[in-house]
């Protein structure tokens, strides 16, 4: 492995950002197409009605809000890999914490547009907004539908706080290292960035203060959106355990989804030293954590079902693995609470390509999670007499698949344009060259010496 | 017509990290306090020179917290006040809902507020100093001490005596070539 050092790494940073190859082009224009049925389908939806989706009585929500809980839960992994393990002095989160970071912001921006897909008339989508007006009507601050629009736009606006702070010192490096259009447009985003003492010290203070304040956020925003439906008292939603089960699968699918973008990007931009094997296995460790915590939680709700005595509650999670929707459960369960489990094994948590056929499992599981929650419960009320189905139309498919089409053409924009590996955080990692002793140390060395001393 | 009075001072700039300090507290003992030093990144080492105060930042995101919280009472008890909205026999007011926003507003103003603190104690968006050079973001360290064109020479000397690797002048000399 190469030794490090303050010029290779932002020689690093540099090349990640060089001219793509023509595949990436070839990539973007497939996204951009999917992108494209996106919209369509979405205004083929605007000019026919609602009627275009599968969503009648009794199942109001189907693909739409389990597509939003979905990319809720991919953006959690930004925060705890950025802030939490910040907090917690984890020196391994810097090779993979802006990209994290960057998965947070566009998988958010993308949920928030599934709202407004599934409200029908977007818009009025401004009813929900608190400010007075001769409409006399003002959101109901008692309802966890406002709550989750306040949890969910206030963990944007945090998150891209926090990530573009992040990136000041890195576009001051590219503002020094780049010429003609690209240095204007660097030397605009560094904002005179000079890493004097004086600006370190209030950024530092600053990006500390952040990440406490996204640490509790990250919590919150998706006990918020689980309240959306605890609240509720249908059978399988109003329960208490729901907070940090949505959160821990969040979390879950969030990593996955890292995964899922780190393993070929390592690969195709030639960061294998930074990025490091190493630096997956020990996600797939934190991955397992999760992943107990998220089957432990599908086990006690059928606990709680039982233990409630509650027959309509009984019901529902008998009909979960047996009924209509048995394949969305058993889906979830395995890809879930059993594929992760393999990372136990050292060859899985080392064979990248195990790796991604996991992650992208785990990603699978987790869209099967949200829908075997929300369509099951729905079809199935207290009243026989009322019980559906629910069948995704092909307008919603077009709508889903595009969302990931519209989340990977940010990706790859965003990885080829802007500092997709934290340099800045990269060199505080390293020992700082001295006269004395300048032992070049690479920064899976740094990581490993970091955890002995924890350890120890 | 005011005329612009040009800054005069000495750049070094250092390959490694203790001669950089060594050099901070020779320039500092020589009675120069008018200097400004610049790193590729955050080392502790270096925080003896960021001043003992703490960052006023923390001040800032305190006031935000309690603003949001403050705003979010506010706006959650007055509204359903004037506008209330009787769906069960909940208080009109009630605060164990109203503690979602409120927390969720206590967490975005004092984010906010963070985020704006940063930039205006950090001096951003801002100019660069006539002391910085692209290396400085790159892989050295740099100190900047402004002096009269007299001292330049003493300061240049001092500053090589401490193993800078490259030393220059500001503004009469041309800053090296990366």
């Amino acid at each position: 492995m190469q030794p490090q050092s303050y010029a290779s790494i932002t020689r690093d940073t540099l090349e990640t950002l060089k001219r793509p190859r023509r595949t990436y082009w070839l990539v973007i224009l497939i996204l951009l197409a999917l992108c494209l049925a996106f919209f369509a389908a979405w205004g083929y939806q605007i000019h026919q009605g609602m009627g275009v989706t599968g969503l009648g009585n009794p199942v109001g929500w189907g693909t739409y809000i389990t597509t939003m809980v979905f990319w809720i839960g991919i953006a959690h992994a930004g925060t705890l890999i950025s802030a939490i393990l910040l907090l917690l002095r984890a020196r391994w989160r810097t090779s993979i914490y802006r990209i994290s970071e960057a998965v947070t912001i566009f998988a958010l921006a993308t949920a928030g547009m599934f709202p407004l897909l599934h409200m029908g008339r977007l818009w009025v989508g401004f009813y929900i907004l608190p400010y007075p007006s001769d409409r006399q009507l003002w959101p109901n601050f008692q309802s966890p539908l406002v709550w989750d629009v306040l949890a969910i736009s206030t963990y944007l606006t945090v998150s891209l706080m926090f990530f573009l702070i992040g990136l000041i010192p890195d576009f001051a490096i590219l503002r020094d290292n780049s010429r003609g259009m690209k240095k204007k447009i660097m030397t605009v985003l560094a904002m005179g960035w000079q890493g004097t003492a004086r600006q370190w010290k209030h950024y530092s203070a600053g990006y500390l203060l952040f990440a406490a304040l996204a640490t509790p956020l990250v919590i919150s925003v998706h006990s918020v959106v689980s309240w959306d439906f605890a609240m509720s008292i249908l059978p399988g939603w109003h329960t208490t355990i729901f907070a940090p089960y949505f959160v821990a699968g969040a979390i879950l699918s969030g990593l996955a989804m890292v995964m899922t973008i780190l393993i070929p990007m390592r690969k195709i931009m030639r960061l294998e030293h930074i990025i490091t094997a190493w630096h997956l296995g020990s996600m797939a460790k934190m991955t397992i954590l999760v992943s107990l915590i998220v089957g432990y939680a599908y086990v006690v709700e059928y606990f709680i079902a039982w233990y409630s005595g509650n027959s309509y509650e009984q019901y529902i999670f008998s009909y979960r693995p047996t009924g209509e929707y048995a394949y969305v459960f058993w889906i979830m369960v395995v890809c879930n609470a059993v594929m992760p489990l393999l990372f136990f094994i050292q060859k899985c948590r080392q064979d990248l390509r195990i790796m991604f056929v996991i992650s992208i499992l785990i990603n699978v599981g987790m869209w099967f999670e949200r829908y075997n929650i929300i369509v099951s419960t729905l079809s199935r009320d207290f009243l026989p007499f009322a019980w559906g189905s629910y069948r995704m139309s092909w307008v919603e498919a077009t709508i889903l698949i595009g969302s990931f089409g519209l989340f990977f053409l940010l990706v790859l924009l965003f990885v080829k344009h802007l500092p997709s590996i934290a340099a800045t955080e990269i060199k505080e990692t390293l020992t700082a060259p001295r006269m004395e002793s300048n032992e070049p140390q690479t920064s899976r060395e740094i990581a490993q010496v970091d955890s002995k001393e924890i350890i120890s | 017509m005011k005329r612009r009075i040009e800054e005069c001072g000495v750049v070094g700039s250092f390959a490694h990290l203790d001669s950089f300090i060594e050099a901070i507290y020779t320039i500092r003992a020589e009675g120069f306090d008018q200097f400004e030093i610049f790193s590729p990144v955050l080392h502790e080492d270096l925080q003896a020179f960021m001043g003992e105060k703490k960052s006023p930042v923390r001040i800032s995101t305190l006031v935000g917290a309690l603003a949001g919280l403050i705003g979010a009472g506010l706006l959650t008890a007055l509204s359903v006040l004037i506008w209330n909205m009787v769906v069960g026999g909940k208080p009109i007011v009630s605060i164990p809902a109203f503690m979602v926003p409120g927390f969720e507003l206590t967490i975005l103003f004092a984010a906010v507020a963070t985020f704006l603190a940063v930039f205006y104690f950090a001096g951003l968006p801002g100019k660069l100093s006539a002391g910085y050079h692209p290396r400085f973001s790159n892989d050295c360290f740099g100190i900047y001490v402004k002096t009269s064109q007299q001292q330049q020479a003493q300061i240049k000397m001092l500053l090589e005596k401490k193993k800078a690797q490259s030393c220059w002048l500001v503004p009469q000399e041309e800053t090296p070539s990366r």
